[in-house]
């Protein structure tokens, strides 16, 4: 795997969520980002930072029965919020309605990639979120094949 | 409306399959529901293209089924209820399109019912002996039959309601489920207000999440329960979420956090495999801590809105964890009445949904043909 574009360590759920904030702050629209990390690595903190930052006044709540959340931000970006977790394979891509969520007004934001291989670099940033201690995260930025602004490349620097 | 006898529901939100035949008293002639769980279980969760699949195979034969049950013709259905949202969007499409055939075919009113007022409108519903059942996928044999009219009541302040109660409009109902976790005002079945959700995740879905880091199988609520009930519930104490008064919502995603991390510590130190009673006692402080956190929220609604009927339904209202407490609660409360539907109402069926139909407005057939399933709704934009 190519080299990270930037790596940031939090050591607080507000960090975390600024984290989120600044990235959403960055986004023009168009963006892929996906989420991967373990229970407790700081997912939803950083979707709630994130909903915020493009002006969602409503809590992000997980994703993970309804597969996808949609909100619309007072920036006028929408932000799609996956989770894959309970996708069985590469067949539910196509009955979930992603393709259509792809478009230049709409910030998608996916949880449990890893059970669609066929993103595999269609995305914008790829984040790995890892468990160090307590209170301590590492979170991981790599960028994917969708050009990343310079906010974007900042925002965990 | 008025003379026939029945409205046939209909129910596909999410990963049962089912329909049932409700008079308008409420009382249930038929219910049956298919459920996937097994088929599920195996992915730990939902698969939706797999669930919408199963609710093709089995959602015309159940009605057949219910109908045959019933001993019921056409000429006895009144309206199609069917659960329009919220739910998963290709589940509940396979419902409300066989709905919209059969309403065009036999030519019936057509009810778009919204999901949790369904869950809420089951406390109201009479089962009677041997008609409410499960059944496999597929198999078509009665796994679970029921007794009649066992709806069950926690505390009554006054004997003769007890006799013939039910909940008294308005009041509070708690909805737990995988998917949700409401806390709502209910001034009648279809006017209905958000009083607190949860703000990331459901308390099933926690569930669901604890069970599959801890290695324990799907779906994570009836496991847990179980094994939290042979677990001290002090040995590990997690801090029951957002029970301070600011902050209305609930929250369950910090607490299946500590735990599912409590599960990876405790691994560590046991190598050769976590004993049984470590899953047990961890499973039981789980549970307090979520049970604590409903509770004592549904408890401030009901003083802040001096409701004297406490309604708590959905899947996790099986919960026997949740309904000890609430047991203990109402009698510590003389003047609060906390009600559980029959557990085999309080998940997902289609009784809920054709009981709740006959309040709810049917639709002329022009537009009736053009309903959409809504993958969300908020429930207090159904009136």
């Amino acid at each position: 795997m190519a080299a990270p574009i930037w790596q940031f360590t939090s050591t607080s759920e507000d960090a975390t969520t600024e984290l989120g904030r600044r990235m959403a702050d960055a986004c023009r629209g168009g963006e892929v980002i996906l989420l991967d990390g373990p229970l407790g690595a700081g997912k939803t903190c950083l979707a709630g930072g994130f909903a915020a930052g493009l002006g969602i006044d409503e809590p992000a709540v997980s994703p993970t029965f309804v597969i996808c959340r949609s909100y619309r931000g007072s920036r006028g970006l929408t932000l799609h919020h996956f989770d894959f977790y309970r996708l069985g394979g590469e067949d539910d891509l196509d009955t979930i309605g992603l393709e259509d969520c792809l478009t230049d007004d709409a910030v998608v934001l996916i949880e449990w990639p890893e059970r669609c291989p066929s993103l595999f670099e269609s995305y914008t940033l790829a984040l790995k979120l890892e468990v160090v201690d307590e209170a301590t995260r590492r979170i991981t930025a790599w960028a994917g094949k969708l050009p990343v602004n310079d906010g974007l490349t900042a925002a965990g620097r | 409306m008025a003379d026939r006898p029945y409205i046939l529901g209909i129910e596909s939100s999410c990963d049962e399959t089912a329909a049932a035949l409700v008079t308008r008293e409420g009382r249930v002639r038929v219910s049956a529901v298919a459920s996937q769980v097994d088929l599920h279980a195996h992915f730990g969760g939902v698969v939706p293209e797999v669930a919408a699949r199963m609710h093709i195979q089995a959602c015309l034969p159940l009605v057949e089924e219910a109908m045959d049950d019933a001993g019921a013709t056409w000429d006895d259905i009144e309206a199609i209820a069917v659960t329009s949202g919220p739910g998963l969007i290709g589940c509940l499409l396979v419902g409300l399109e066989t709905a919209k055939t059969l309403s065009w075919l036999r030519d019936k009113p057509l009810i778009p019912v919204h999901h949790l007022a369904g869950h809420l409108y089951s406390i109201h519903l009479m089962p009677p002996a041997g008609a409410h059942r499960l059944m496999d996928k597929g198999a078509n044999k009665p796994v679970l039959p029921l007794e009649p009219d066992d709806t069950e009541k926690i505390a009554a302040t006054d004997r003769a309601e007890l006799e013939i109660g039910r909940p008294q409009y308005p009041y509070v109902g708690l909805i737990v489920s995988g998917g949700h976790t409401s806390l709502v005002w209910v001034e009648s079945p279809t006017r209905i207000t958000t009083v607190a959700q949860t703000r990331d995740d459901a308390v099933g879905e926690a569930y669901d999440k604890v069970a599959r880091v801890a290695g324990l199988g799907y779906p994570g609520g009836p496991i847990i329960d179980k094994l939290a009930t042979q677990g001290r519930p002090d040995a590990f104490t997690f801090t029951p979420p957002m029970l301070r008064r600011d902050r209305p919502d609930f929250s369950f995603s910090g607490l299946k956090t500590a735990v599912g991390r409590e599960f990876e510590k405790l691994r560590a130190q046991h190598p050769d495999g976590l004993p049984d009673q470590i899953i047990r006692d961890v499973c039981a402080g789980f549970q307090k801590a979520a049970v604590e956190a409903l509770i004592g929220k549904a408890l401030d609604a009901c003083a802040e809105h001096g409701s004297r009927d406490l309604v708590i339904s959905g899947g996790v209202a099986c919960n026997r964890g949740l309904r000890e407490r609430a047991r203990q609660a109402s009698a510590d409360r003389k003047m609060l009445r906390i009600w559980f539907p029959h557990p085999s109402l309080c998940t997902d069926n289609a009784a809920m949904i054709a009981g709740a139909g006959w309040n709810f407005k049917p639709l002329p057939r022009p537009s009736a043909l053009e309903l959409n399933a809504r993958a969300t709704w908020p429930i207090d934009a159904i009136a």
